[in-house]
């Protein structure tokens, strides 16, 4: 549900538009959606019950084996790579947006920030820093273009964290970490 | 009013008519907000009798428990003015049989087909849910060949 902040046209159209990203996509590794429509002029999307908790909340728990660790992986890389090859760039990949299946599956989920690329290249969001910085890309904390590679630096991030045990940037989760990633 | 093309259901609107089923008529369907085509199945043209009512429902939850890519998805169930319908998604390549009257195909397609059958089969068994109807009429292919398994109309749910 799109409620608490005021739903202003922009945002609005920023929500239609995460369901229609994920509508168009049919991957085991990527969240799906059932139904998008406005309750009382509140926009709403359903999308499927991933029961495992995220990602983030498994790692809360304490470190992952590697195994464990090469599948969830596994799964994210395969979810981004479909996703790409459909000219969607996800923009927030971090273990807060991975899900988890009974089964472990990792399931991409939260495409708020994806972008749908235009041709070849895509334009930035002028003066609009979005993601989050621990796991962001050096081009998209500093506002540049933004590709598939963006999206690629944040799964070798999730590696680290998930295989060295500790995140690439410490201390720092949120905005003031842009000046150690650059 | 029957359902047919113009016919609102939830978000989805029906539009042209693509076949007819074991159990009723099957339309496309879009969703304006999600710009997302599905599939509409019906269930008319026969008396909807408790009996195929329940069968019917029991199909649609058969395939909402299942995630697996060889597995046809089920987007929505409800009914229209006492007339049950699912919501499903739209495989855009058409049947296996389809496919098959039009020659055979190379043997790597052949397994890439039958691996994918295999898989979702072997999904749907590990639930506890046999098809019962598993032949190329009920096997949808996508852009990409990946095969689909569809029309659970007669799965049944081994107890135990």
């Amino acid at each position: 549900m799109l409620q608490a902040l005021s739903p202003d046209p922009d945002t609005t159209a920023r929500f239609r538009h995460e369901a229609q990203a994920i509508a168009q996509m049919r991957h085991s590794n990527i969240v799906n959606v059932y139904d998008f429509g406005e309750f009382e002029g509140t926009p709403y999307m359903i999308v499927e019950y991933v029961p495992g908790g995220s990602l983030a909340n498994r790692l809360s728990q304490g470190p992952v084996t590697h195994a464990a660790a090469l599948k969830y992986l596994r799964g994210i890389a395969a979810g981004l790579d479909y996703a790409h090859g459909l000219g969607i760039v996800h923009r927030d990949v971090k273990p807060a947006n991975v899900l988890l299946e009974k089964d472990d599956t990792p399931v991409l989920a939260d495409f708020g920030l994806a972008k749908v690329l235009q041709g070849s290249s895509l334009k930035s969001m002028t003066g609009v820093t979005t993601g989050t910085p621990a796991y962001m890309a050096p081009e998209q904390v500093m506002g540049h273009q933004v590709g598939p590679s963006a999206d690629r630096y944040s799964l070798a991030t999730i590696a680290y964290e998930l295989l060295a045990g500790v995140v690439t940037v410490p201390g720092l989760p949120q905005s003031n970490s842009v000046n150690v990633v650059l | 009013m029957p359902i047919g093309p113009g016919t609102q259901l939830g978000q989805y609107e029906v539009q042209d008519f693509i076949g007819q089923g074991a159990m009723g008529f099957v339309y496309r369907a879009y969703h304006k907000h999600l710009e997302r085509t599905g599939a509409v199945k019906v269930l008319q043209g026969i008396a909807p009798d408790p009996d195929t009512t329940a069968r019917f429902r029991h199909e649609a939850q058969a395939i909402a428990q299942m995630r697996h890519p060889n597995i046809v998805n089920v987007y929505d169930f409800g009914e229209h003015e006492g007339v049950p319908y699912m919501i499903i998604e739209y495989i855009p390549g058409g049947s296996l049989a389809n496919r098959l009257s039009q020659g055979k195909p190379d043997t790597s397609t052949a397994l890439k087909y039958l691996r994918g059958i295999a898989a979702g089969l072997d999904h749907a068994h590990g639930l506890g849910i046999v098809h019962r109807d598993v032949k190329p009429a009920n096997v949808l292919l996508e852009k990409d060949d990946t095969p689909v398994l569809a029309d659970f109309g007669l799965a049944k749910l081994l107890q135990g």
